[in-house]
């Protein structure tokens, strides 16, 4: 990271054009933000993340539809749905795999086992979300007898 | 930035007799996020088979489609082009006995001839050409048809106008006399008991066959009212399971 400084100018008139006097990058303690680009302070700062929260209240019907969100802005979902945090409030009687959808197109499994109350996660490499397309989360196509109260949050970062 | 989105809730019904319900149309649980088919061949509903994900119903040829009504949730059949639902194809070669079921709301129909307001199918391979309800003389009957073009329409009961009911209709062809019971329930409960349909046993579906909702492919005739729901059953519902479920999706 380079020094931030001024570039050779006196402030003799109490102004100072930050975007021509200064160079380089100004750290978080000196109140930057550590970086030159968006993706880098969104970073630097803890901000970059983009998680998708939802539950499923009782016993998902079969292949039903459980969560649809359409994207306003550009954001990837991890390789093996790094960081995403699914629990079940009742386990699965047999093994129950939801499905994680592109614009209709499986990206990524959460499979709960038998007995099984926190879901195998799944997807072969990150996947990126243009604004506009559309993240759906399936239910298995066969009801799960016992599987049920299911909180997701998918994670997510910003573009 | 955390995204919450509304909670998923499951399906607070579960229709009686699940393990013979081979084919449920719920048009609350229709696929499409904005509710109705984008485009031709598109899943426009799920196909519920015993309880398992069987496919979807699609819409598949050109012309005016169903259109989505907000509440209760329902397809409006518009009686042309492609308005109806294609169900996947199931196999129910040799099915004696079957019940039907429709939730619909007949405002804007006229009941026109041989037009069915919940489930038809020309039957496919198995030597069934023709089986579902109907209607003829303004009545809601059962039509059944073999392979010989032995035809018939029987049953009969006349529908409210303008309103919401279930209708049904249980046959069962299984014995040496094929009979059979229409039903509209309302607020109050009509029944007709039909006759002997004709000589049995016979079967009542194809070994592949896909059924259509609203529609009878032959000579495209087309249901005009909204369906919100349509179930097949591969066996005799009782007066008392209709009325439940009546009761229950009305």
């Amino acid at each position: 990271m380079g020094k931030t400084q001024l570039t050779g100018r006196n402030i003799a008139d109490d102004s100072l054009d930050i975007n021509q006097e200064t160079s380089g990058v100004l750290a978080i303690a000196q109140g930057g933000t550590g970086a030159n680009n968006a993706a880098g302070a969104r970073s630097n700062l803890g901000v970059q993340g983009y998680d998708v929260a939802f539950r499923v209240v009782g016993k998902p019907a079969a292949g039903a539809v459980v969560a649809e969100f359409i994207a306003p802005r550009a954001f990837t979902i991890a390789s093996a749905l790094s960081g995403t945090q699914i629990k079940a409030g009742t386990a699965a009687a047999a093994s129950a795999a939801f499905s994680l959808r592109k614009n209709g197109t499986e990206f990524g499994t959460a499979t709960f086992a038998a007995a099984g109350t926190v879901p195998t996660l799944a997807a072969a490499s990150q996947t990126s979300f243009a604004a506009g397309d559309v993240l759906r989360v399936v239910a298995p196509a066969t009801a799960d007898a016992t599987l049920a109260d299911i909180v997701f949050t998918v994670v997510g970062v910003l573009a | 930035m955390l995204v919450v989105l509304p909670d998923y809730r499951a399906p607070s019904y579960t229709p009686p007799d699940s393990a013979n319900l081979r084919l449920w149309y719920d048009a609350s649980q229709n696929e499409n996020s904005s509710n109705q088919p984008a485009s031709n061949g598109q899943a426009v509903a799920r196909a519920l088979n015993r309880g398992t994900l069987g496919g979807y119903f699609t819409q598949t040829d050109s012309g005016k489609r169903a259109s989505h009504v907000a509440s209760p949730p329902s397809l409006d059949f518009p009686a042309s082009g492609n308005g109806f639902l294609t169900s996947p194809t199931l196999a129910l070669s040799s099915q004696g006995v079957m019940s039907f079921v429709g939730i619909i709301d007949t405002t804007g129909s006229s009941f026109t001839d041989y037009t069915p307001p919940v489930l038809f199918s020309r039957g496919g391979s198995g030597g069934i050409n023709a089986t579902g309800l109907s209607f003829n003389g303004g009545k809601l009957g059962f039509t059944w048809n073999d392979a010989s073009e032995t035809w018939s329409w029987t049953g009969g009961v006349t529908l409210p106008s303008n309103a919401r009911c279930a209708v049904a209709g249980v046959v069962d062809a299984s014995g040496a006399t094929a009979t059979g019971t229409i039903y509209c329930v309302t607020s109050a409960l009509v029944t007709t008991s039909a006759s002997m349909i004709f000589p049995g046993p016979q079967p009542l579906s194809g070994s592949s066959t896909t059924w259509d909702v609203g529609h009878d492919p032959f000579q495209d005739r087309h249901y005009r009212g909204a369906i919100s729901h349509a179930l097949l059953y591969t066996s005799l519902l009782s007066q008392a399971q209709i009325e439940e479920i009546a009761a229950a999706l009305l």
